[in-house]
């Protein structure tokens, strides 16, 4: 099942100041400037995220943006610093795409968006050019699970037990669906290049 | 390609996106009422921890003194009752804030599952009217019930 609740962290309990405090304290007591400031911060980060796990729909990106950013301002007067903010938020973001993910169960329409793609080139094993632009395409057209767990552990390095955690499924599913989610990749990028 | 290069390449790919249009105006829209209902939230979940914890505070002194002084077992279990109404009239008092407030059919399950509950609890406190631990049992009850309720009114 999946759960909008910040996953407990594994943090050690001494860590570095985070730079976010004195906004996400300012925030957290109302102050909406305050946490203005702090989107206007994480915003793209957060996007990037959230623009990929939904498969390169702008619209759908940016309400689940949204809805994020009002979630995060629900629940900064419950944040404790146990972690980085960064890390929460984006955790945040991440739980509350994959519920939306969820509820379309394969509703979802696989076009992507090709005008937001980046032409930024990059050399394959074999000495072919795999762009950006063709990376973005073939991990918007996966099958949405598959995508996800790629996504959340192949960009954002998150680990199999997060990801089972977030996703609701074993660490062993987890595993075999990045599994698939490769295989997938390989196959649809040497479709590109051919 | 192996995994390790096709991993490679993946990380490559821009961590930052910048939407389409500027999306803040649509999130301050909906601070200001956020806002309001923070207000009234915190203090009272704060309130009821606080009583929560005195009364365990009260129960857990009791308890050490229960060989030497058993004629205050009547006293304390009023103050327990006196605990329990109290912490029910706080908690009616906040959920009126929510009044006609329409629910999400998929939570009224869980809802009403809260509010039997918070009746069983009350029952075994008029049973057992010593038992700090049923008062604090009542106060995440309700806690709970409150938080999902606001959640739910404001999104």
């Amino acid at each position: 099942m999946l759960s909008l609740a910040v996953p407990a962290e594994t943090t050690p309990a001494v860590i570095p100041r985070d730079e976010d405090v004195d906004l996400v304290r300012a925030a957290g007591q109302g102050d909406a400037r305050a946490f203005e400031s702090i989107y206007r911060k994480h915003l793209r980060r957060v996007y990037a995220v959230v623009w990929r796990l939904v498969g390169g729909h702008h619209a759908r990106a940016e309400d689940l943006v949204q809805e994020t950013f009002v979630r995060a301002w629900q629940a900064l007067p419950g944040f404790r610093f146990e972690s980085a903010f960064s890390t929460w938020l984006h955790r945040l973001a991440v739980n509350t795409t994959l519920m939306e993910l969820r509820s379309r169960s394969g509703a979802e329409a696989l076009e992507t968006d090709d005008a937001a793609l980046e032409w930024q080139a990059t050399p394959d094993s074999a000495g072919r050019i795999a762009t950006a632009a063709d990376l973005e395409k073939i991990i918007a057209s996966l099958p949405p699970r598959a995508r996800a767990v790629l996504i959340l552990y192949d960009i954002e390095g998150w680990k199999h037990e997060e990801i089972a955690a977030s996703l609701g499924m074993a660490i062993g599913s987890s595993k075999a669906q990045l599994h698939r989610a490769r295989s997938l990749m390989r196959t649809r990028l040497e479709g590109e290049s051919s | 390609m192996s995994d390790h290069q096709l991993r490679w390449q993946l990380r490559q790919l821009p961590r930052e996106l910048e939407p389409r249009r500027d999306l803040w105006p649509g999130i301050a829209s909906q601070l200001p009422a956020n806002n309001s209902a923070r207000s009234r939230r915190w203090p009272w979940i704060a309130g009821l921890a606080l009583a929560a914890s005195l009364s365990l505070a009260i129960g857990l002194g009791w308890r050490q003194m229960e060989p030497e002084i058993s004629t205050q077992d009547s006293l304390r279990a009023q103050l327990v009752q006196r605990e329990a109404d109290a912490m029910t009239r706080e908690y009616r008092a906040a959920m009126r804030h929510f009044s006609g407030a329409p629910m999400p059919e998929p939570l009224l399950p869980t809802l009403l599952s809260l509010d039997q509950s918070a009746i069983d609890i009350r029952q075994a406190i008029a049973d057992d009217p010593q038992s700090a631990f049923l008062l604090q049992q009542l106060q995440r009850t309700y806690a709970r019930r409150l938080t999902l309720t606001q959640r739910a009114v404001t999104g």
